[in-house]
């Protein structure tokens, strides 16, 4: 019975350490002229914005669908696709990581030429192609507080609040203390939580995103804004 | 029935606007709008504003129909500020604020039907709206930033630094971005602190930007690859740049090991006496530098005029007497190959031979990766450098060639201590060091440098020399002082952090000079003399062969080394000297691999002197 039971674990670690193995298979990469070639060329070519609504509605490459990595996507989303259709998905900062659920999604209904963007949208804007706005927020005057003085914002505050617009993951990684984590995904279902009266901090990755949060709190009746310079990416290297 | 009204009015204006002719169109085109858009900014506050000549259409282009629009079934199209700003908005496709964050022009011209231009200077004008985002504490209320509110036209506001609308999105903290960042940067600070204007205005030296481009920082900046070195902002942090005495400057006493410890982790914190503008200040390192520099100079000096002097003078007197020996009907066939039947006589061990030819291959590639460094402003450093695979791939291979050079100098110190002291004898070491088969100069030299410029001058025969030459003792004696002056200086510059535990910072500026002089005497001297001494010289031309293939001729070594012949005679010994000729191999060898690296050399040496002499 013994034996059995090892051998039945033996197989379970296994396959898992198998599918483990296979989901982390690293996504295959295209930079921004690549992909403008393939757009120009194959009418199949699909992009797929993944930094949830407020971004892509903001700005995206031109005929980009905005579908939110989170998976709570209620379209056919990729089974309406044909099964040769080259996808590429992108945010507005980088390319997306293995984990995004629509990725996922995607290479199990059986897609093979899937892409992420290198450079996300920043990549292809830089290279000078044009990105389209459905639904652009005006920026605010928002002022940056650089990580040195984040503490010094704090006491200076009545009611101070960090506002944390990473990724769940990223905010498990580390954040800074007292911030509340409301992913810029989500935001617009979520922003009606945060208490209108406090003064916020908007914290990012590094610095990219925190000005559309900022701008877009303020246009839901926020009006103590402040950003963290650089992101978390420029605090900790700069805060031991 | 007021409704009714309102449209037979709308329809009125769309009618008039219609008949009206096109100079006074816009105005009136205004006037209709206004009846609807009637806020103040629209009227009052546009009439003074920049865009007061346009018409409301000019901008909110696509109402073709006028009577839907005003009843919001038909909106104006997106507003297309790169329709008239076609540049700007060119420039502003590729800019940071565009890329990462995707602002408009809107954004930070914001109320654009008022836009009126500032009455108060541009610089002071655009640094006012630059930190309605960028937090003012950090960009505008010292250095650059306080003097240009105190009205300092010559001080960097934010555009003068930035570019306007044209601002490089990259932010790298490593790779292509960040050596963009830092060169772009680098060159707009020179672009002021080297214009003698600016310096004079206000008070400043020019040498601040010369003296860097003297450094290490510098010249690898120069050659392409700013991101392994400090650019201005590095140090003089990027904004709120302030002097030394000011407790908030990077660079106050009081700070400067933590800013110079950003990069050199493992520094003790001595080395903060480091000049990095060595020159720039008349202080004690200076002084210090200026003694260094003065005896280097000296050295050069000393070497090469002797040396120059001592070759033109052998070059005419061996050019004279093959003139003589051709008139007289003797036809020298130097280029000939050796007959491997015949007898030679050995001359250098395979060991030595092996030794020669990694000490060759060591040097050249010391110097076609370092003289780049050294020549970073010429046109052809970048070229040699990318010949290496760029600066990064050029410095590892300098880095091993040195250590090549640095085991062929520690190899040789033991066999010299071998030659003193056979199977840990003594004994009779004097004698040996100053006998005829030791490198260490002796009585003799002295006597054969007398000879010899007698002979020069045809006041005596050429002196009879034994197995070592006074200058090829030079050239053995040369390298253990430079391998000790150029290597220990390699060495501090390759761990200047760890060095600080040893020796203060300055030293590391005394290091740089003596190894970029003490690379310059060993090149120009291996390149002139060395080649001339030994290949050049018109008995010898193109190539004397027998440090590759070890061996030669024995009336070659009657005629140059008689000494050693007779000594060799006299003790019976040069029957065992004696071998077969180099084989065909070893000839070709020493043909191809010689005279490539004399060809090279000889490339390398125009290229010194072009830089020398044009830069």
């Amino acid at each position: 019975m013994k034996r059995k039971i090892v051998a039945l674990l033996a197989l379970v670690l296994t396959v898992c350490s198998w599918t483990g193995m296979a989901s982390a298979e690293p996504l295959r990469k295209i930079d921004a002229q690549a992909l403008k070639g393939k757009l120009d060329q194959s009418p199949k070519a699909v992009v797929v914005d993944v930094g949830g609504l407020l971004s892509c509605l903001d700005a995206k490459i031109p005929g980009a669908v905005c579908r939110p990595c989170d998976g709570k996507d209620t379209s056919s989303f990729p089974a309406d696709l044909p099964k040769d259709s080259v996808i590429v998905f992108y945010t507005a900062g980088g390319a997306p990581d293995g984990e995004c659920g629509v990725i996922r999604q995607t290479l199990a209904a059986g897609f093979r030429e899937v892409y992420v963007l290198e450079g996300g949208l920043a990549a292809w804007r830089k290279a000078g192609y044009p990105a389209a706005a459905e639904k652009r927020i005006p920026r605010i005057t928002a002022h940056a507080v650089p990580p040195s003085r984040v503490g010094e914002w704090q006491k200076a505050q009545k009611n101070p609040l960090i506002i944390d617009i990473r990724s769940p993951k990223a905010f498990a990684a580390g954040h800074l203390d007292g911030a509340v984590n409301y992913p810029l995904a989500g935001l617009h279902l979520q922003y009606a939580d945060i208490p209108l009266d406090r003064s916020l901090l908007v914290v990012d990755e590094d610095g990219a995103q925190s000005f559309l949060a900022a701008s877009y709190l303020a246009r839901k009746g926020f009006v103590n804004i402040k950003r963290l310079r650089g992101g978390m990416a420029d605090y900790q290297r700069r805060v031991p | 029935m007021k409704k009714y009204v309102f449209h037979v009015l709308i329809l009125f204006f769309a009618v008039c606007l219609a008949m009206i002719p096109g100079e006074t169109r816009g105005q009136s085109t205004g006037r209709a709008c206004q009846s609807c858009h009637s806020d103040a900014a629209f009227t009052g506050g546009f009439a003074a504003s920049v865009h007061a000549n346009n018409a409301c259409t000019s901008c909110h282009t696509g109402i073709d129909d006028i009577a839907r629009h005003s009843f919001g079934q038909k909106k104006s199209d997106p507003v297309r500020c790169a329709s008239c700003h076609r540049e700007v908005a060119r420039s502003f496709r590729t800019d940071a604020h565009a890329v990462k964050q995707n602002m408009t022009c809107t954004d930070c011209h914001q109320k654009i039907h008022t836009l009126a231009k500032s009455e108060k200077p541009a610089k002071i004008s655009v640094q006012g709206k630059c930190v309605r985002c960028h937090d003012p504490e950090d960009y505008a209320l010292m250095g650059h930033g306080r003097a240009v509110a105190a009205g300092n036209a010559d001080s960097a506001t934010c555009t003068d630094c930035h570019s306007l609308h044209g601002i490089a999105a990259a932010q790298g903290v490593a790779g292509k971005e960040l050596a963009l960042q830092k060169e772009v940067f680098t060159a707009r600070c020179k672009s002021c602190h080297a214009d003698p204007g600016v310096a004079k205005r206000n008070d400043l030296s020019t040498a601040i930007a010369d003296t860097y481009d003297q450094t290490y920082h510098g010249k690898v900046l120069a050659v392409g690859e700013p991101e392994r070195v400090a650019g201005c902002a590095d140090c003089h942090t990027g904004h709120n740049t302030l002097a030394s005495s000011d407790p908030k400057s990077a660079l106050h006493p009081g700070r400067l090991s933590v800013s110079c410890k950003t990069c050199h982790t493992t520094m003790h914190e001595r080395f903060v006496s480091f000049e990095a503008h060595p020159g720039a200040v008349k202080d004690k390192t200076y002084t210090a530098l200026h003694i260094a520099e003065g005896f280097m100079i000296l050295l050069l000096a000393g070497v090469f005029a002797f040396f120059w002097v001592h070759t033109a003078l052998w070059w005419r007197r061996s050019y004279l007497d093959k003139c003589s020996r051709r008139k007289a009907g003797f036809i020298e066939d130097s280029l000939a190959l050796e007959c491997r039947d015949e007898k030679q006589i050995q001359r250098f061990t395979m060991t030595q031979r092996v030794m020669h030819v990694l000490l060759i291959l060591s040097f050249f590639t010391l110097v076609g990766t370092g003289f780049p460094i050294k020549y970073s402003e010429t046109a052809w450093a970048k070229v040699l450098v990318n010949i290496w695979g760029g600066p990064h791939m050029a410095g590892i291979f300098h880095r091993i060639a040195a250590l090549v050079l640095c085991a062929l100098f520690l190899y040789t110190l033991w066999l010299s201590i071998r030659f003193l002291f056979p199977n840990g004898q003594i004994k009779g070491w004097l004698g040996r060091l100053f006998g005829p088969d030791s490198l260490f100069p002796n009585l003799k030299d002295l006597q054969d440098i007398k000879g010899m410029f007698l002979w020069f001058f045809g006041r005596g025969p050429m002196p009879k020399f034994d197995r070592w030459t006074y200058w090829e003792k030079f050239d053995f004696l040369a390298v253990f002082w430079g391998m000790t002056a150029i290597g220990l200086s390699g060495f501090m510059l390759w761990f200047p952090g760890h060095f600080s535990y040893v020796v203060p910072g300055w030293v590391i500026n005394i290091a740089t000079i003596v190894h970029s002089e003490e690379a310059f005497l060993a090149a120009v001297f291996i390149f002139t003399v060395h080649f001339f001494n030994n290949h050049i010289v018109p008995n010898k031309f193109p190539l004397e062969p027998n440090v590759f293939t070890g061996r030669y001729r024995l009336d070659q070594m009657r005629e140059e080394r008689s000494l050693e012949y007779e000594r060799m005679v006299a003790e019976g010994k040069l029957e065992s000297l004696k071998r077969e000729g180099p084989g065909l191999g070893a000839q070709l060898f020493a043909s191809v691999f010689g005279l490539g690296s004399l060809v090279l050399g000889l490339v390398l040496l125009v290229l010194i002197f072009w830089a020398v002499l044009f830069y």
